[in-house]
């Protein structure tokens, strides 16, 4: 793993020689950590809140890593925009859509489980396989990952590169994502809509109907379905809002 | 800085889209709102009348004709681009790439938008979900589609599968009132979201190995690839994100879900055009960016795409077809056919692989086929929904429809014939001209009988729903006093779609060879 | 270089050590007369206390939501305010002054991406979504 190092700071590196300086080795690995082991308790703590809290530590260790790498405005963008307005989104969206104890649906079969489990193993193992291979010195896998040795470029990772990047090179992709924004905030505003359905309608059906906003199909088109295919908002009655 | 003024005009129908979206937006927000529910209310049984009053959104009944004509434009721009597509043309930066195979495809996809505009607002109306941003987002997402299938670079072709997708994601859970809607949208949204992550996370793996996110730089980069873990990974990632759009076996346990709990009219959008852009969007990686002749073995090699896609093809078909034998639910049904379309048309991806380009035309020609099907099947299913949430969804309630609705049991069967691939269809023609295709090969000899066979079982379950309309007679009489949506344009959706898959499938010559002339750059 | 973080480290450090400081003299030194009323929260929220999982309004949801678009919308503008000049000159530049051509383009393609945001605002605005009415 220490062989990786010089690949990931910033580090005057030559190539004969890979170790990078105390400093920025440390600054790695207290970062790296923080990183995961933050997303690992987002992923494993019952308490919500405590996930989340979890999730901004691991957020604010990314921002470290990528200023090691000499990214400072996207460290900048990631503290500004993960750290503060996403986490505010995962909190309300833990306080508004967890009303109740349920079951985490896409785990309620085995079969999903176990391709689950499967997955996770063979990416284990490739990525095992693939720092392996690179033995000591990150020697072939330095040279497959086109890594530029030596310092970044005089003023790479600031503002005005990116800006430099942004608007010229990525021009089409930057006015594109304006789209996709603007898609996003339709939704936002149709999706959280309550004047069309009023939370007090209630369907009345005519007598003998049957409400086909019931679930009228029963296991046995599950052949394939790693999800069960109705979460319990589904069955409650008069519901949709 | 310079910035070159032709772009804009060769990206003339992704502007106008893109344009058209934001001009509905703001008609939508802007111009005077007209409650219309009342009206709706005076044709239902009194005793009803009152349950069923629930305020509705105030829509604007021009906003449906005017994103069609916005759509006629569009795909008149595209008309209009074709003679100069003829040679690829790299824009704003190589970030797209105007060619036939792009242009082709934007329109099969505008094509699909426009049928299934028609007959949205009747079905809107009678569910109670009126909404003008439906069209906005309509078009919004489908200049999503277009970036997709003319990107050049792995950049574009992320911003258009989200573009497309957020679109679709809105549009599923935009029925506020049923459950089932929110649901899907929930299901549909969050898997999204990850496969997004996993799209994104090969994209930088794959930059990682070759340095640069150009489609045609990437392949001139393979042969240093052949055996770089990275690479493999990456290719892996952007293969599964892929897969995941097209709903093809393992990655499809969203659709049956989604494509059941969406309003019937956005069901057949997804089914139509966001499957196509998403094969346009896997042609383009899979043969402008993968591969090589001087490289063959990240195509055809053990780890190539070819067979992966190999798998998730026969997977995809006989899983699909089998899923769909059980189906009670119409919608649920034509979800997992769709999922055994999407293993035969990967077929055809397979077949680009391994034949060449031999196998583009029969591709092409067949996902213009099975896009107008499916939206006509679609339209026929939200012109025959029986008031509000109450659609025509259980098999046993098609009995009879013969007698009942001539006209739309003449063209759900049509429809249902095309895609279980009899003559004279778009679909038979369609799996005709792929499966000789990919015969040219012997390599395919296996994969192409497992989906001759399967097609053979498809026969069933399709033939299930024309006997039921035709040789049974229904269960329980409808409800009384209702009065069916299917109005002038939902009429003339169906009547469109029924023509143009009676049209491909009687002259196949035409679209053949637009579709042969429809060149992928690079 | 890693080395220019020096200072931010220190205000880190900082940071923290003041923060650290005062909860600690507060502890040392602060009066102790706790009661009910002292520890129920006075125009500071809800109860601290008690279970996590209240239902809020979606509204909030969708606040939050709007707020992060735009606040994605700001963070373009930086690096945009940043090559502003560089954008707007074709040829060599001396300095901060453009001895070529000046032209409109950066400003134009920075007038399309707000313009096409604009729109999504003046919708949010129109549909009442910022509010609470």
């Amino acid at each position: 793993m220490t062989s990786l190092l010089p690949l990931l700071s910033t580090a005057q590196v030559t190539p004969g020689e890979v170790e990078a300086p105390l400093g920025p080795q440390v600054a790695f690995w207290v970062l790296a950590a923080l990183t995961v082991v933050g997303a690992m308790l987002a992923v494993t703590r019952r308490n919500l809140i405590g996930a989340v809290m979890s999730l901004v530590a691991s957020f604010f260790g990314l921002a470290g890593l990528y200023l090691l790498l000499s990214a400072h405005f996207l460290a900048a963008i990631q503290v500004l925009v993960y750290a503060g307005g996403i986490m505010v989104l995962f909190v309300f969206v833990v306080m508004v859509l967890n009303q109740e104890e349920a079951e985490p649906w896409a785990l309620r079969h085995v079969f999903g489980l176990a391709l689950g489990v499967a997955a996770a193993v063979y990416l284990a193992v490739r990525l095992g396989q693939l720092l392996w291979a690179a033995g000591p010195g990150g020697g072939e896998l330095a040279s497959r990952l086109r890594i530029r040795e030596g310092a970044p470029p005089q003023g790479y990772g600031t503002v005005a590169a990116i800006g430099d990047y942004f608007f010229t090179e990525f021009l089409f992709p930057f006015e594109a994502v304006s789209i996709l924004l603007v898609i996003a905030v339709v939704g936002a505003v149709v999706l959280a809509r309550t004047t069309v359905a009023k939370a007090t309608t209630v369907y009345e059906l005519p007598p003998g109907e049957v409400d086909l906003r019931q679930p009228q199909h029963d296991a046995r088109d599950e052949v394939l379905g790693v999800l069960g295919h109705h979460a319990q908002a589904a069955n409650r009655p008069g519901g949709g809002h | 800085m310079s910035f070159d003024l032709e772009d804009l005009r060769r990206t003339a129908p992704l502007l106008l889209l893109s344009a058209a979206g934001l001009v509905l937006l703001l008609l939508e927000a802007f111009s005077r709102v007209r409650l219309i529910g009342r009206h709706y209310h005076k044709k239902l049984p009194p005793e009803t009348s009152e349950a069923y009053a629930v305020p509705l959104a105030g829509s604007r009944t021009y906003l449906m004709p005017l994103t069609v004509l916005f759509l006629a434009a569009a795909l008149g721009l595209v008309v209009w681009l074709w003679p100069e597509a003829a040679e690829p043309h790299y824009l704003y930066r190589r970030m797209l790439v105007l060619d036939r195979f792009g242009l082709l495809l934007s329109g099969v996809c505008i094509t699909a938008a426009a049928i299934g505009a028609l007959g949205a607002p009747a079905y809107l109306r009678e569910q109670r979900m009126e909404f003008g941003e439906y069209y906005a987002l309509l078009l919004l997402s489908l200049a999503g589609m277009v970036m997709l299938v003319s990107a050049a670079d792995l950049v574009s072709l992320l911003l258009g599968v989200e573009t497309m997708s957020l679109g679709a994601y809105v549009l599923t859970g935009s029925w506020r009132r049923s459950p089932r809607s929110s649901e899907a949208a929930m299901k549909y949204f969050l898997m999204g979201a990850f496969v997004s992550a996993i799209l994104l996370y090969g994209i930088a793996l794959i930059y990682g190995s070759t340095g640069t996110t150009e489609l045609a730089e990437v392949r001139a980069h393979l042969s240093e690839m052949r055996s770089a873990p990275v690479f493999y990974l990456g290719m892996f990632f952007l293969l599964a994100g892929l897969a995941f759009k097209i709903a093809a076996v393992p990655f499809h346990m969203w659709a049956p879900d989604v494509y059941e709990g969406a309003p019937t009219p956005v069901t057949g959008f997804m089914m139509a055009a966001v499957k196509t852009a998403a094969f346009g969007g896997l042609i383009r990686l899979c043969v402008g960016g993968l591969t090589s002749g001087r490289v063959p073995e990240v195509s055809t090699g053990p780890t190539g795409w070819v067979n992966v896609l190999f798998v998730l093809s026969a997977l995809s078909m006989t899983l699909g077809n089998l899923a769909a034998l059980r189906q009670e639910n119409i919608k649920r049904l034509l979800a997992y056919s769709s999922i055994a379309h999407a293993g035969y048309l990967l077929v055809g991806v397979v077949a680009l692989g391994v034949v060449g380009d031999a196998a583009r035309a029969p591709l092409i020609y067949y996902l213009l086929g099975y896009a107008v099907t499916v939206v006509g099947a679609m339209a026929v299913v939200a012109a025959l929904a029986m008031g509000p949430g109450q659609e025509r969804l259980p098999i046993e309630q098609w009995a009879g429809l013969g007698q009942r609705h001539p006209a739309m049991a003449l063209a759900m069967t049509l429809f249902l014939l095309s895609l279980g691939g009899f003559p004279p269809t778009a679909g038979f023609f369609g799996k005709f001209y792929l499966f000789r295709a990919a015969l040219q090969n012997p390599s395919l000899l296996l994969l192409v009988l497992l989906a001759i066979v399967n097609s053979l079982v498809s026969v069933y379950y399709y033939l299930r729903i024309v006997t039921a309309m035709y040789f049974r007679t229904p269960q329980e009489e409808e409800v009384e006093g209702h009065v069916p949506a299917a109005q002038g344009a939902l009429r003339l959706a169906v009547l469109l779609a029924a023509l143009l898959v009676l049209g491909l499938g009687v002259w196949p010559g035409w679209a053949a060879t637009v579709a042969e002339a429809a060149k992928l750059a690079g | 270089m890693t080395v220019d973080y020096a200072p931010t480290l220190v205000a880190l450090l900082f940071g923290l050590g003041f923060s650290c400081l005062f909860m600690a003299l507060a502890v040392l030194f602060g009066p102790k007369r706790g009661g009910e009323t002292k520890l129920s929260p006075f125009e500071c929220g809800s109860d601290p206390i008690g279970s996590p999982r209240v239902r809020f309004s979606v509204k909030f949801y969708q606040v939050a939501i709007l707020f992060l678009i735009f606040d994605i919308e700001a963070a373009f503008l930086y690096p945009w305010a940043s090559q502003f000049r560089r954008l707007s000159c074709i040829g060599p530049m001396a300095g901060l002054s453009c001895l070529g051509t000046v032209t409109l383009f950066g400003f134009v393609e920075m007038l399309v991406f707000l313009g096409t945001l604009g729109v999504a605002l003046a919708y949010v605005w129109r549909k009442r979504a910022i509010g609470w009415g």
